[in-house]
């Protein structure tokens, strides 16, 4: 009994005492800030097996001191003070914590980065430290520290928070030794929040879109990826022990991330974005993460050389065996065959077990390569086993390949030998006899089926379906997709896949076009002539073609070289051209004084804003937006300046983004809303009336109110007090979509009817060679202007006026006069109309350009059509028959049924495109899909949202008028309009319709 | 997945020492206290777990002797932050009466399975809990009060962490009074410490609670709580955690126990939304 209590205390104690001794449990201590940031802790070193040799082992880090010390080509963004790190095989630019590029929204993020032969054109538009996909997500950096341990190291510890979370710390290690072919990178994050979070700590790389495809060694994979879709994110996550991509440009370069620890990365791929990181994980309060890796660089085509770079760290780091190979692509005749990725590329891959070792879903690609002018390639393979090396060439796989075998030595791979190659084609496009800048377009003809020569890179870039035959990477240089440019004298030699095709020739809509039949072997060149003339008569004497949306290998989506760019100003006839790359003030300088066309084109420097960050909440959203994109121009080019010059435009509404442009137009300036109702594209809104969800329809209050319409009339705040509608145009036509047109029009012409005057532009958006063909649609600006005496600043008044014309080819000449000889054109300017006035209205086209209706809007409704008179040329390849209609009608006539103040568009070309908004939301998402002439819910049923509206069919038959526009106009839907006639009619001010009072 | 670092020496040394001062006199029976009564029913709260283990969950103020099962969960939507987390885990707790005021509790390290949304990243974990150990001791006060200091120590066996190593204990008293045959309040406050240790460096979070349940024998076979608590956290920007009413239904069957309880985190800066639990528990 006595020992009953003895044996319990006992028990107690050594209970005590076992669960006190536990915490005692422990291991080696660590450095570095995984318990947080100090402020004084420095991550450790990362990838510590690693090590290269070579025979400069010089090391430098600085800061930018100006555009001396940007990497060639036209993603390198690096400005003043920024952070560059180099050995002798690599250069990487961090941005300065103030300077923010793309989705990040601080500097301290890898923006530039090349091998150092002075050539290869930078490809990183952005890489960041990431969680998610949330704003939040993202690292915000506060500080960077430079160390510099020279002769063994240099290195840039960035320290900062997750952005939204600040009790969280991440802190970044960019480190660079000598002789090593990448950066080494170690981010610690210490979670010192109150709740569990699923983080997928990663290195996040924006792409953008167009430029740069993504690859891993993985089984089914390769340059194929699950379907990326935001919302259903969890589907797309791989594990894979590397990730390469290269781009496609003139001087492509390619790059590669390494695991060092842990052993290999978790990650989703797409055209736009890649993430490679630790695997999804509940981070608890208190933990921490660290995510080690190696992003090496290598130049292109192709992805051997970065391949091989990873394998070298791979052997490195986790003892794996990878060994070299090699081989040879010739000809039937021994020739070599290579040097050009549109020639070949090879997929270097294991085949798969069972009956087909070629099948795409289950073999493993390892690597690809593009074989040298002599036909020669190599790169690193996982040693002992069996590949296959399959040639692809003008975006498809041709059949064509060969085995091999491979142990634990280098080894050759036997020749692979090209039964059927390439023809060339020699093409001069004369104008009055001369060569001159042109574009030509090919298209199948015969028995060359489009099936048989479409193609994509790697099954990239699928969405352009015109890229039939396929001539090159679609949005990089000429060639490009199914498009060539010629040089200043007319000139291009390009090779075609084997077939039959028509080679047209084209000078924009206000010329004529040309074609030839050229039927290309492998037996030779084939010489073709084509001679095309401006059309005389056609474009009002005084009227400057301009284009005020235009995108080159600057913006984050397109890899177009400058020349190539700037030769398209000429080769498609315009005369200004506003440079809006994303993010970047651009301005084509250097290419234009290349080209000697400074005589023939005016480029106004500008920028599109483009924000990435979400953190608008409009009233009735459920999820934070962006504001959309705005084009802004002319603009200061400043190379030494981030965006070259360009504004900070992320989380500010347009009201203040206004206000900070103040001070940085070059002159007066204009201000353009962009594709108002535009979709939403990675999550981003890309149009600010739908970031608004405004209805068209809606009444907009003469005050600020907590609606979608009332927030137009907000004034965020800023030195100037801009308002959010206070831009001075906007866009009613952008590219060649009509469901945008039907839209964007709805929106302005809501806007005009409710008092709100801004003039309506028409423009191409055109990002590459493949992607909206620059100057359809365009701008003709009135007013008498002549690029032989070009005033910027009198253009930009009448761009703001409204003094001009959209179209994509029809040429609308439309003017208000009356008896006492006095003429008014379109302009957002009111007048008192005459009791007399007459609308006297006059379409002109090209022959190639088809019209057939005439509307006349007032206030908005269509009150007039004319179809029946209209004239219809014969001959498409001639230039007879530009006129299409000419007449008056009486003003009075027009607004019979209206009161008050009126005003009057006049648009020409197809009739609109027939589709409703079944959603009743305002705007049209809905055409007569099961073709019983009424569109209802019924022509939703079975289609995914998407597809909902479908464009008007491609024409296959050369009987429909709108054929050979459509070849040299994919898409297009002949469209002009008027900008309005604004008629005070009884003298006492101008007020809209529908104009709140 | 990194191993554990090791907590200062200085403090695991006072938490070791603090352990045994404290707990030795509590195995020392005390003659003259006036007795809990037997009965493994009185003087419980509601009793839901809240993680790490049996941390900041406020005891009984009765010893006995009993071993239960439970399985709890919890949920917590966010949707203005696109976040989403839910987290169930099932154990074993237990109380052994070494005297007739002393007795020890603990909890067992449970099996936990978590889920969290951040937006559309998702993860999912299985996980090894942390284990509970508690000295209690209970003093009359008067014939209808008993108040039972104690002590609580966590157990570091939790895998959840990937780098660090989560410790903690508690101080705090509870308090049990009968207020008629069949009612009594059972209440009382504690103080928890749980801090994660990790480099040399650790993060600790100091959380307070006053509870206040009222305990309703009905009959024989079934009891119903209903209660209220308030918690905070002092050094937070918000130390408002929240006033969470509560609730619990026992239905007793012999020595056996069936409860089902929860609590509905209301205010402050909490964002779980509620938190269940049941059990089976056996008298021994």
């Amino acid at each position: 009994m006595g020992d009953a209590p003895s044996v319990r205390r006992a028990l107690v104690v050594s209970l005590v005492v076992l669960a006190s001794a536990s915490s005692l449990v422990g291991c080696r201590a660590r450095t570095g800030c995984m318990g947080g940031d100090d402020g004084r802790c420095v991550p450790a070193s990362p990838c510590a097996p690693l090590e290269a040799t070579c025979t400069d082992p010089s090391l430098d880090v600085r800061r930018v001191r100006g555009p001396q010390d940007r990497a060639p080509g036209l993603d390198a963004v690096a400005a003043t003070g920024d952070i560059v790190l180099e050995n002798a095989l690599v250069s990487v630019v961090i941005d300065d914590v103030g300077t923010p590029h793309q989705l990040a929204p601080t500097g301290g993020n890898v923006t530039d980065m090349v091998p150092r032969d002075g050539v290869t054109e930078d490809g990183m538009n952005g890489m960041q430290q990431i969680v998610g996909i949330l704003p939040e997500d993202t690292v915000a950096y506060r500080t960077l520290e430079v160390i510099d341990r020279r002769p063994e190291l240099v290195a840039v510890v960035a320290r900062g928070t997750l952005d939204g979370r600040p009790e969280t710390s991440v802190v970044t290690r960019y480190e660079l030794r000598p002789c090593e072919r990448g950066l080494r990178l170690r981010t610690e994050l210490h979670h010192a929040g109150r709740d569990p979070y699923a983080y997928f700590l990663a290195n996040g790389f924006w792409w953008g879109g167009r430029e740069v495809t993504p690859f891993v060694p993985l089984r089914g994979q390769g340059f194929h990826h699950p379907d990326f879709d935001l919302l259903e994110l969890g589907t797309t996550f791989r594990t894979f022990p590397f990730l390469a991509a290269s781009t496609h440009g003139a001087a492509p370069v390619a790059y590669a991330l390494v695991a060092c620890d842990p052993p290999s990365l978790d990650g989703f791929q797409s055209a736009a974005v890649s993430a490679a990181g630790l695997p999804r994980a509940i981070v608890q309060p208190g933990d921490s993460l660290e995510l080690e890796s190696f992003l090496a660089v290598a130049r292109g085509p192709g992805l051997g050389g970065v391949v091989a770079a990873a394998a070298e760290a791979r052997t490195q780091l986790f003892d794996e065996r990878w060994v070299r190979v090699r081989g040879r692509v010739t000809t039937r005749d021994g020739a070599p065959l290579g040097g050009d990725e549109r020639l070949g590329s090879l997929l270097i891959y294991e085949p798969a077990r069972g009956a087909d070792p070629d099948d795409v879903d289950l073999r493993t690609p390892i690597a690809e390569v593009v074989p040298d002018a002599a036909g020669l390639w190599s790169t690193r393979v996982r040693a002992d086993r069996r590949y296959h090396v399959e040639r692809h060439a003008f975006g498809r796989a041709t059949g064509e390949r060969v085995a091999l075998d491979v142990g634990r030595e280098d080894a050759s791979a036997p020749d692979l030998v090209v039964a059927r190659g390439a023809g060339l084609v020699s093409a001069t496009v004369r104008e009055r006899g001369r060569g001159t800048f042109a574009e030509l377009v090919l298209t199948p003809a015969g028995a060359t089926r489009r099936e048989d020569v479409y193609g994509t890179v790697h099954g990239f870039f699928d969405d352009e379906e015109h890229c039939a035959p396929y001539l090159g990477p679609p949005h990089a240089g000429s060639p490009a997709c199914n498009r060539v440019l010629t040089d200043g004298a007319g000139r291009a030699t390009f090779a075609v896949p084997l077939g039959e095709y028509w080679v047209y020739a084209t000078r924009g809509p206000f010329a004529t076009i040309a074609r030839e039949l050229v039927n290309v072997t492998d037996a030779g060149r084939v010489e073709v002539v084509l001679a095309i003339e401006p059309i005389a008569g056609l474009v009002p004497e005084g009227a400057l073609s301009a284009d005020f949306h235009v995108h080159g290998g600057a913006s984050f989506d397109s890899d177009l070289p400058e020349l190539d760019r700037a030769r398209t100003f000429v080769a498609q006839g315009l005369d200004v051209i506003a440079a809006t790359d994303h993010e970047v003030v651009s301005n084509y300088a250097d290419a234009v004084a290349a080209l000697g066309i400074g005589n023939r084109v005016r480029v106004l420097a500008g920028m599109e804003t483009t924000g990435q960050i979400p953190f608008l909440r409009p009233p009735g959203s459920d999820f934070p937006r962006v504001i959309g994109h705005f084009n802004f121009w002319p603009l200061r080019f400043d190379a030494t300046r981030p965006r070259n010059g360009g504004p900070d435009d992320e989380r500010v509404e347009p009201g203040e983004l206004f206000d900070r442009m103040e001070a940085l137009y070059d002159g007066h300036g204009v201000a353009q809303l962009n594709h108002p109702y535009a979709d939403i594209d990675f999550g981003r809104d890309q149009g600010y009336l739908t970031a608004l969800d405004l209805d068209p329809r809606d009444p907009i209050p003469l005050d600020e109110a907590h609606t979608p319409a009332g927030q137009l009339r907000r004034r965020p705040g800023g030195t100037f007090g801009h308002a959010n509608i206070e831009h001075d145009v906007q866009e009613v036509m952008n590219g060649k979509e009509t469901i945008q047109f039907l839209r964007y029009r709805a929106g302005w012409f809501s806007f005009l009817d409710q008092g709100i005057l801004r003039a309506g532009t028409a423009n191409s958006d055109s990002h590459t060679l493949a992607v909206q063909v620059l100057g359809n649609p365009r701008n003709l600006v009135l007013g008498g202007h002549h690029l032989a005496a070009f005033d910027v600043e009198r253009f930009d008044e009448d761009v703001r006026r409204g003094r001009m014309i959209g179209t994509n080819g029809p040429v609308l000449v439309a003017e208000v006069r009356d008896r006492q000889g006095v003429v008014r054109g379109p302009s957002i300017e009111p007048f008192v109309p005459a009791d007399d006035a007459l609308l006297a209205i006059e379409v002109r086209a090209a022959p190639w350009i088809p019209v057939s209706e005439i509307r006349i809007v007032v206030n908005g409704e269509v009150v007039w059509v004319i179809d029946a008179e209209l004239a219809h040329p014969t001959d498409p390849f001639g230039s007879e028959g530009l006129v299409r209609w000419r007449g008056t009608v009486p003003v009075h006539r027009l607004l019979e049924g209206t009161s008050g103040d009126a005003w009057i568009v006049v648009e020409a070309g197809y009739p609109l495109w027939p589709a409703a908004d079944v959603d009743d939301d305002g705007r049209v998402e809905t055409t007569d899909n099961d073709g019983d002439g009424v569109i209802d819910e019924r022509d939703q049923e079975g289609l995914d949202e998407e597809d909902w509206y479908q464009e008007p069919p491609v024409p296959h038959d050369e009987s429909d008028p709108r054929f050979h526009l459509d070849v040299c106009v994919p898409g297009a839907w002949p469209t002009a309009f008027t900008n309005p006639f604004v008629l005070d009619r009884d003298g006492d001010g101008w007020r809209g319709p529908r104009e709140l009072r | 997945m990194a191993r554990p670092a090791r907590a200062p020496l200085t403090e695991r040394a006072l938490v070791f020492v603090a352990v045994v001062v404290v707990a030795w006199p509590m195995t020392a029976a005390v003659a003259s206290a006036a007795p809990c009564p037997p009965d493994a029913r009185r003087g419980v709260p509601v009793r839901v777990p809240r993680g790490p283990g049996d941390l900041a969950m406020l005891p009984e103020a009765c010893g006995a002797n009993e071993v239960t099962f439970f399985a709890r969960g919890s949920l917590a939507l966010d949707l203005d932050d696109f976040y989403g987390a839910i987290d169930g885990a099932v154990g074993v707790r237990g109380r052994v009466a070494l005297s007739r005021r002393v007795w020890i509790s603990f909890g067992l390290p449970a099996l936990e399975a978590r889920f969290a949304a951040n937006a559309t990243v998702e993860a999912a974990s299985f996980d090894l809990g942390a284990g509970t150990l508690a000295a209690h001791m209970a003093l009359d006060v008067g014939a209808r009060l008993r108040v039972a200091p104690y002590f609580r120590l966590l157990v570091p066996t939790e895998t959840t962490f990937t780098t660090g190593t989560r410790m903690g204990y508690e101080v705090g008293a509870a308090a049990a009074g009968r207020v008629a045959r069949r009612l009594e309040i059972v209440g009382g406050a504690l103080a928890a410490s749980s801090f994660v240790v990790l480099d040399d460096r650790q993060r600790s979070v100091v959380s307070l609670a006053v509870v206040a349940d009222v305990v309703w024998h009905t009959a024989r076979w079934l009891t119903l709580v209903l209660g209220a608590a308030v918690r905070a956290v002092p050094a937070d920007a918000e130390p408002l955690e929240a006033v969470e009413p509560r609730a619990e239904a026992r239905l007793h069957l012999g020595r056996w126990a069936i409860t089902l309880g929860g609590e509905v985190p209301l205010a402050g800066r909490d964002r779980t939304d509620a938190r269940i639990v049941a059990s089976v528990g056996r008298a021994l």
